[in-house]
């Protein structure tokens, strides 16, 4: 402890746990023992991306030597969900995508429940399935979930029963019904563009595949080790799901080999617990392969989007009309909340004044579509930031000041009725243009390669209910050292690094003297939290840190005020010492902080062991009415960023090369801008894998590339040469320090940013995503042959 | 994933014991790098496999003379590349790099520093991918390919030893010894160019070997393809148009003829269309990199 940094926030301080992640000593679920009792799990699949089950015989595999127990669908009669409650754990009657887990097998081994798996016989009818999350919406398509209408969800969620739609949110704005804005407005457009635009589903590719132990105790105690961005929620839905109290089940989550969404909520999980039941007293360990990964968890959903923007002569954009279809896949639990933050948002960040947005979510015979980092910007940003440049082009205007003159600014309504808060995106926009030469035109590297620049924008709230809660404890030690609780998870953010930050920060002591108690996060333990997601741990779990310590801040002052006859509020911490401003006396925190101190003449003592506990939860989201989209605040907060990308294509190959991306977001107030930082580089690099990749299905839905052999994210050859980030800091009203996220709001725009700076270098657009090689070059090629 | 037993043998007396027992599917494993992805799959159910790696010699790169067999009746000495060095070892060695320079450069193509650091030049060779890095630049260096069987060693011709796709002229039981490189006159330049999805970690969409020899009063040009055909490929025709000259109108003949030599299929990672496109592109790229090699 030789190193002492006092005031850490705002300091590039070493995350907390490098040095335990980068000598292997940090354990991973996968790497904990549970002695001989352990038990291994393996799923069956469903074959058939939509089927009824007719008949389930487990007979042959349960006679395998070896093998403990089977359960299907049988044994989970109850629906489950986070939002919307629509599927069992093991899949009763119907299967609704290719790999839905059919049955658990529980054996001594791995190899003999692999073995045995093969062994259950499932007798299927297969129905017609559905892919494409437009056709799945038409009033004629097959219908994945006829039972719709007796499925629970929260009072802001909009199914539409009878037809495959889980969600519609409605946005309505300025002139406009249901038929669309008025037509006197389109009138005024000197440029109108309307574009249809596809993205395939994608999958979050962690380097730790979802593994989950569970155990359930004769006592009736569940006990599930997971690597899990939502411990809490993990625990309520089994709660809930399997009938039992909160307080019986127990998540113990260690460090996340990654997250990015595919770890939210609850996936292969509940499937092991139920295993776990049928062979009491036994942990069980299920561990997916990476080719179950992407076809039995979780993956972005797939989108359609049909939108129309129009702009006068000025550059002012006037009207918008927008249709997005998510795919969601077979059950979209979480995904009916990535629609509604879709259609509150829907503008992407723009001050339009005539707004009519519908957003959907439907079910499609795919796997099952939740959260992943962005939550549904990234793939609405990609048409609306393309839509943009096409009407700065239309009319003349650079656009990059044809984004300064429209982006949502402090004071703003915005398109659900609320007064958008204070933030700086024009900084934002005028930071990477500076970066990267923006209107310089530059030399490509070879005759065959040509050069180019884009720009893109965007917006990103916290998708979330509109109470969701984080709590933290501090507890001093002996010696002043303090060891803060929190239940929010550690994805790589470095949410354990700030949350350290900030407790020494107001308690006054150095950084090196906070331990984060929180590995493993733990639910008998740990403090609540309602999950790592949405980009709000720093903001909110930060909120509940900075209360518990200014907590334990205040009882200490309180305590030594007494000792010294003065009055708390001369006091103050500094370096781990209480100093009086007043009577410059000092006493150092060690030991009083648990031994307390004594009376005069040692007649009696004052204080004892300092613990303090905080918590925080916005009370101020309203509801949004149902037909308009309207209310006073739809949402906490927003981020906001841009991205301008220097590339160059070679035209002969069709190949992107990317020479550097310059982000800037507006994040309140970094913390600790290291961190912020490498948001920004990997934020980058991730974009550019979703830019250039997508899951591709044979006409049965069967996973053609469910590996990474064929399914390709951009390796460390592929990145962008240069990566350079700017930080903009427009404090937030009730973000700690002014603090608020930048996790997923990094990748949101890249995708679009690089095909506006494909079509500045070589004047062809892209609609669709994946991009491709071979797809800019036949595109190039297309376009050479039509000028000829 | 489907069990298997595993053998290392120290000889290759037990090797081929182990490689012929009767009734069972047993096949040689070198770097694992293509048979636990196929096991993995189910599309290769082996009953056991026989490491090779522990086989005196196989992992050795050197110079050796000509023998009975391979490299026969050539004078000067052959590079001997043996089946179980690793690509990293063939990338980074300095006589594969003076010898075979177009190997050591697909050898540095494969897959990434750690598939590198296992996977060898046998493996690639016995997986017998039509994509192999290594397999076209084999072709173009006429390389001979030494395999043993239980009872007898042979030689087989690179160019005779591929067959169809993950088919190769190895008879059951026998193993892959090493390859021999005849030597090349000084002066030789080889280009491998390939295109893939990603930089890293990928396999090729279009991979191409291209060897300038000086002869006679000029060059006697040697092409190959890989990931177009069934098999790596020789392009035969446009050597021949080559050896008339590498003005800009023949290079633009011999590119037309290597295009008529490509078969390529559609597949997850490219079009037939595009492999053929590539094709061009990867040819004139690499005859224009050598002929601006030419003194």
């Amino acid at each position: 402890m030789t190193k002492q940094t006092t005031d850490p926030v705002g300091k590039s301080v070493p995350r907390i746990d490098a040095y335990d992640k980068v000598t292997g000593a940090v354990q991973y679920v996968d790497d904990l023992q549970f002695g001989p009792g352990l038990y291994y799990g393996k799923l069956v699949h469903s074959p058939h991306a939509h089927a009824i089950i007719k008949k389930v015989d487990v007979s042959k595999a349960l006679a395998v030597p070896g093998v403990k127990a089977i359960v299907t669908g049988e044994d989970t009669p109850h629906r489950m969900g986070l939002y919307m409650q629509d599927r069992y754990i093991f899949a009763r009657d119907r299967v609704r995508y290719y790999g839905e887990p059919v049955a658990g097998v529980v054996a001594i081994s791995e190899e003999i429940a692999e073995q045995a798996a093969k062994l259950v016989e499932v007798e299927y009818e297969v129905l017609q399935p559905v892919f494409d999350p437009y056709e799945a919406a038409q009033p004629d398509a097959p219908l994945l979930h006829p039972d719709m209408a007796e499925y629970q969800w929260p009072p802001f969620i909009f199914p539409e029963p009878g037809t495959n739609i889980s969600e519609h949110f409605k946005l309505r704005k300025g002139k406009v019904t249901d038929e669309g804005v008025d037509p006197e407005v389109w009138a005024q457009c000197a440029a109108i563009v309307e574009k249809t635009f596809r993205l395939p589903q994608i999958q979050h590719v962690p380097i730790e595949p979802h593994v989950a132990v569970a155990r359930w105790d004769l006592s009736g105690e569940v006990t599930l080790w997971s690597p899990s961005q939502s411990p809490f929620a993990q625990r309520d839905l089994l709660a809930q799901g399997l009938g039992i109290p909160h307080g019986n089940v127990r998540v113990i989550s260690p460090y996340v080999g990654g997250g990015f969404g595919g770890k939210a909520g609850i996936s292969i999980e509940a499937n092991v617990v139920v295993m776990a039941k049928a062979v009491k007293g036994h942990p069980v360990k299920v561990r997916m392969t990476r080719e179950e990964e992407f076809f039995c968890t979780n993956v972005r959903q797939s989108l359609y989007a049909h939108t129309k923007i129009g702009c006068d002569k000025d550059g002012h954009v006037l009207a918008m009309e927008t249709a997005y279809y998510f795919g969601g896949g077979g059950y979209n639990d979480y995904g009916v909340n990535i629609a509604r933050a879709a259609g509150y948002s829907c503008t992407g960040p723009y001050s339009i004044p005539n707004v009519k947005g519908d957003s959907h979510s439907v079910y499609t015979n795919t796997p099952i579509g939740s959260a992943m980092r962005g939550f549904g910007m990234p793939e609405i940003h990609w048409g609306i930031e393309q839509i943009m440049d096409r009407l700065a082009d239309e009319i003349g205007m650079d656009p990059a000041e044809f984004r300064r003159i429209n982006c949502v600014k402090t004071g703003d309504t915005i398109l659900t009725g609320m007064k958008m808060p204070a933030v700086d995106l024009v900084q934002c926009i005028d930071k990477v243009t500076e970066a990267i030469n923006w209107g310089k035109e530059e030399p490509p590297s070879a005759p065959h390669k040509k050069r180019g620049k884009g720009i893109a924008i965007m917006w990103k709230a916290p998708a979330m209910p509109p109470n969701p809660g984080s709590s933290a404890i501090v507890r001093f030690n002996e010696d002043a050292t303090v060891n803060v609780y929190v239940g929010a998870q550690d994805i790589g953010q470095g949410a354990f690094t700030v949350a350290a930050q900030m407790a020494a920060q107001v308690l006054g002591i150095p950084y090196e003297w906070v331990r984060v108690s929180v590995n493993p996060v733990d639910t008998k333990y740990s403090p609540y939290e309602w999950q790592t997601v949405a980009s709000r741990i720093t903001w909110s779990m930060g909120n509940a840190v900075r209360a518990a310590a200014n907590h334990a801040r205040t009882q200490i002052l309180e305590i030594v005020a007494k000792y010294w006859d003065e009055d708390p509020a001369d006091l103050d911490i500094k370096n781990g010492v209480v100093i009086s401003y007043k009577s410059e006396r000092e006493q150092p925190l060690k030991k009083m902080v648990v031994y307390g101190l004594p009376n005069e003449n040692y007649e009696g003592w004052q204080g004892g062991p300092i613990i303090g506990s905080g918590k925080f939860m916005p009370t101020y989201v309203t509801n949004l009415d149902p037909d308009t989209g309207q209310g006073a605040r739809a949402v906490v907060h927003y981020t906001v960023g841009a991205q301008a990308i220097d590339l160059e294509v070679d035209t002969e190959t069709g190949e992107v090369e990317i020479l550097k991306i310059a982000s800037a977001y507006d994040v309140g107030k970094a913390i600790n801008p290291d961190l912020v930082m490498t948001q920004i580089e990997g934020g980058a690099v991730h974009g550019m894998s979703s830019a250039f990749e997508g899951m591709f299905f044979d006409e049965n839905g069967r996973l053609k590339n469910p590996s990474l052999v064929d399914y390709k994210i951009a390796t460390a050859m592929d990145i962008p040469k240069e990566i350079h980030g700017d930080i903009v800091e427009t404090p937030l009203e009730d973000g700690p320090w002014g603090a608020r996220g930048v996790g997923e709001h990094v990748m949101v725009q890249t995708a679009p940013a690089i095909a506006n700076a494909i079509y500045n270098a070589t004047g062809v657009r892209f609609d669709d995503l994946p991009l491709s090689a071979e797809k800019i070059y036949r595109a190039i090629h297309a376009q050479e042959e039509q000028e000829q | 994933m489907h069990p298997f037993d595993y053998y290392k043998p120290k000889d290759f007396d037990e090797a081929f014991a182990m490689l012929t027992q009767p009734g069972k599917k047993v096949i040689p494993l070198a770097g694992s790098t293509d048979i636990i992805p196929m096991v993995r799959d189910e599309r290769w159910l082996p009953d056991a496999v026989v490491d090779i790696k522990g086989l005196p010699g196989l992992r050795d790169i050197k110079l050796v003379d000509s023998g009975p067999l391979c490299c026969a009746g050539q004078t000067a000495q052959c590079l001997y590349i043996g089946a179980a060095a690793r690509m990293n070892e063939i990338a980074h060695s300095e006589l594969v790099q003076q010898y075979a320079s177009v190997l050591a450069q697909a050898a540095q193509e494969v897959g990434h520093e750690q598939v590198r650091n296992r996977a060898t030049l046998g493996g690639n060779m016995g997986t017998a991918s039509p994509a192999g890095d290594t397999l076209s630049a084999l072709l173009v260096l006429e390389a001979d390919v030494l395999v043993k069987g239980k009872d007898e060693e042979r030689c087989i011709p690179a160019l005779k030893f591929f067959l169809g796709p993950r088919k190769t002229a190895l008879q059951p039981g026998e193993i892959i010894l090493g390859v021999q490189v005849p030597p090349l006159p000084e002066g030789t330049l080889g280009r491998y160019l390939r295109i893939s999805r990603r930089k890293g970690a990928d396999l090729a969409i279009v991979g191409l070997s291209v060897m300038a020899i000086p002869a006679e009063g000029g060059y006697q040009w040697r092409i190959g393809l890989g990931a177009v055909a069934p098999t790596p490929i020789r392009v035969p025709e446009a050597e021949t148009i080559l050896a008339t000259g590498h003005d800009e109108a023949t290079v633009e003949k011999a590119i037309q003829a290597t295009l008529a030599a490509a078969r390529p299929i559609d597949d997850i990672r490219a079009t037939a269309a595009y492999r053929r496109e590539m094709v061009v592109q990867l040819t004139r790229r690499a005859l224009q990199d050598i002929i601006a090699q030419i003194p």
